[in-house]
């Protein structure tokens, strides 16, 4: 491959750019289509105008896709990429392979008839330096790749990896696969997914009132002077109106369950050298890439229904960039805590050797009992106390004082509950942390990584010898509450020991 | 909990040994005077409504509402503007070797600890009545935060100056050994 000249990437993009500029429309819908609509109702166009404007547009957007990619330029040289683009605003990019972290490619079915990819260059600085390609051939996105792969990446001294020397080294580290998702676990990624959750939750209200109504309809029934033939026509229709719900909500489960197989069809995790790679999709796949030393934390989650099934969501989180706003992890939709020994060594070697992240290991210590009374003294009795006060005062029945019961012994269920969840594993190197009420969400990470620690204790602590821990990584930071304060204050000392002593890096 | 790190955990430095820093002590004067400020302005407002009040209802228990109201206004103010003085002197930081550390707080104690190894860049600030009374602010970013992530002020000018190029120096040798 001559490397060195200036190359144009596929004619197909001008599909991408069209795409682009639909997708900005899309997002301003509002700021758009209002003023217009007012625009057209006003001026009193007629049909055809109106027509004839939709088909300017649509020629003006092809136009400029075509200006687009006639100004797209790429050259690949041997250590770096160049891209050049932009109709009047020219911008030139130069990336030097060194500085990517990772290479994402999506292939849609049209991308997938002609043997193209979209390639997305991961460097760790801005989005508005990442490199793009929005159609090259598979053979050059592999090459890339291989080119990245070979570029020694730019590591504190400590981090070399001692198998890295020379070619051989890098065979001898090639893709293993970690892990592949069949029919049945992209089913339970449909069924477990937020979205999922949020329409078992509507159903459940909706449930509920419609037993209320239900409840009325069939009551006056069974009187005898009752209206026999209305309410059993009201009857009628509450039973259809209940099995509506039913229809739309086994719908709606069947549309997330769509998804997961849309994104997740075929999904593969691997290692690939120093490299986590993720490979998915039913129309469009995705290959996602992070390097393996970028992980900041490793988060597995179980929401009520994962935890039903017995499985978790991981997610491998990178540093996030606050400015941007942007949080860069790598999921796997689901594993099974079975795949957690075999997935933590691979993210932090040997050092969370002792950890056992699954989030029922005995291994987790509870915090203090404290927590539960600090809680429901806080959100329970507080608030009753003065709701009772307010149906005091407001002269309303006894029978009213209930309510704050009702309200303080739910906190303290909620209390007790959370406080079960709550749990910490310390050993040597790593830290597990997990919390959650329902479900579970367990924190994993290095102490050599965190950022920053603190303490910090409320006067209620104090009294009690308790104090809060928490660890500030680059990706988030993870609290443990009410723990012993000496214990908290030896915890500080070890976390900044193990920063400061480490010779490894953070990132 | 920490069984393996036991033994190590005496022979590491602990935080509970570190001589504290002060702060500035008329840093709880320019604290003081910032939330004088404040209440004069919301006493200004308060008692031009309060003068409307009086005007449209003159009853007796209007007088009681008033009272009551200004009491309340002077203990929050009163409060407020001795507040300073007693958080001032719990506040404090602490320059270790690989580390800084800050400590403040009068009900709700926090000690923060940032590594020199860590730390992506540093700032200091002043804002025009930190200049009236020769004070700086210093602030020390690490990764993924979003605010400043270590904020000291009322520290004297000079001195905040002389942290910041410390901590720089320190931050960067620190990045070179490891």
């Amino acid at each position: 491959m001559s490397s060195a000249d200036w190359r144009r990437v596929s004619p197909l993009s001008i599909l991408f750019f069209v795409g682009a500029i639909a997708k900005t429309l899309a997002q301003n819908f509002v700021q758009i289509v209002v003023p217009a609509f007012v625009a057209i109702q006003a001026l009193d166009l007629g049909r055809a105008y109106v027509y004839s404007l939709g088909i300017a547009a649509v020629a003006l957007a092809m136009l400029v896709s075509v200006a687009r990619y006639l100004n797209f330029r790429y050259r690949i040289e041997d250590d770096r990429i160049l891209v050049r683009e932009g109709i009047f605003l020219k911008k030139q990019l130069n990336i030097k392979f060194e500085r990517v972290q990772g290479i994402n490619t999506k292939q849609n079915i049209v991308y997938r008839l002609f043997g193209l990819v979209d390639v997305k260059l991961d460097t760790a600085g801005s989005v508005a330096e990442e490199g793009h390609l929005p159609a090259v051939g598979t053979t050059l996105a592999e090459d890339l790749r291989e080119k990245v792969r070979r570029t020694p990446t730019r590591r504190a001294p400590g981090e070399e990896r001692p198998d890295a020397e020379g070619e051989a080294g890098f065979d001898a580290a090639e893709a293993e696969t970690l892990l592949r998702l069949d029919s049945g676990d992209l089913v339970r990624i449909g069924l477990s997914s937020n979205y999922a959750l949020i329409v078992l939750a509507l159903a459940g209200s909706a449930f509920g009132s419609l037993e209320g109504r239900l409840g009325e309809v069939v009551i006056p029934k069974l009187s005898p002077l009752g209206d026999t033939v209305a309410s059993q026509g009201a009857a009628a229709i509450a039973a259809g109106a209940l099995f509506l719900v039913l229809i739309v909500l086994a719908i709606l489960l069947l549309a997330s369950i769509a998804g997961a197989f849309f994104r997740f069809h075929r999904y593969e995790l691997a290692t690939d050298g120093d490299t986590l790679r993720s490979v998915s999709g039913l129309a469009t796949r995705r290959e996602h890439t992070m390097g393996i030393g970028k992980v900041q934390i490793l988060t597995a989650s179980q929401n009520a229904i994962l935890r039903l099934f017995g499985d978790l969501r991981l997610n491998a989180k990178q540093a996030a960039s606050a400015v941007l706003n942007l949080r860069k992890s790598f999921l796997v939709p689901i594993a099974s805590p079975a795949f957690l020994p075999r997935l933590l060594p691979v993210i932090f070697g040997d050092e969370a050797r002792e950890i056992d992240a699954a989030p029922d290991a005995a291994a987790f210590r509870a915090i203090s009992r404290r927590y539960i009374l600090a809680r429901f003294l806080l959100l329970g009795l507080a608030p009753a106390a003065v709701l009772a006060m307010n149906l005091l005062i407001g002269g309303a029945p006894l029978s009213a004082l209930l309510w704050p019961l009702a309200w303080a012994s739910l906190a303290l269920g909620i209390a007790w509950q959370r406080h079960r969840r709550w749990g910490v594993q310390i050993a040597g190197n790593a830290v597990a942390v997990r919390n959650g009420f329902i479900g579970a969400d367990v924190a994993v990470f290095l102490l050599r990584k965190v950022q920053r620690v603190s303490i910090t204790a409320s006067p209620f602590q104090r009294r009690r010898g308790l104090a809060n821990v928490t660890f500030y990584l680059a990706a988030q930071s993870v609290t443990v509450p009410y723990i012993d304060a000496t214990l908290a204050r030896q915890l500080l000392d070890y976390t900044l020991y193990k920063v400061e002593s480490s010779e490894l890096g953070w990132i | 909990m920490f069984e393996n790190a036991q033994v190590a955990i005496d022979e590491i430095p602990s935080v509970g040994d570190v001589r504290w820093e002060p702060l500035a002590p008329r840093y709880a004067l320019h604290l003081s005077l910032q939330q004088l400020v404040f209440f004069g302005v919301l006493g200004a407002v308060a008692l031009g409504i309060a003068t409307i009040d009086a005007f449209a209802d003159a009853g007796p228990l209007a007088l009681v509402r008033h009272a009551g109201f200004w009491l309340l206004f002077a203990a929050l103010a009163l409060t407020s503007l001795a507040w300073p003085f007693l958080a001032v002197p719990r506040k404090g930081y602490a320059l270790r070797e690989r580390d800084i550390l800050y400590r403040s707080g009068v009900l709700w104690r926090k000690l923060a600890a940032v590594p020199f190894n860590r730390i992506q860049h540093v700032e200091t600030s002043s804002g025009p009545l930190d200049r009236a009374f020769g004070l700086a602010s210093l602030e020390i970013f690490t990764a993924g935060g979003a605010t400043g992530d270590l904020k000291i002020s009322g520290l004297e000018s000079a001195l905040a100056t002389r942290l910041r190029s410390h901590i720089l120096g320190q931050a960067g040798e620190a990045r070179e050994l490891g």
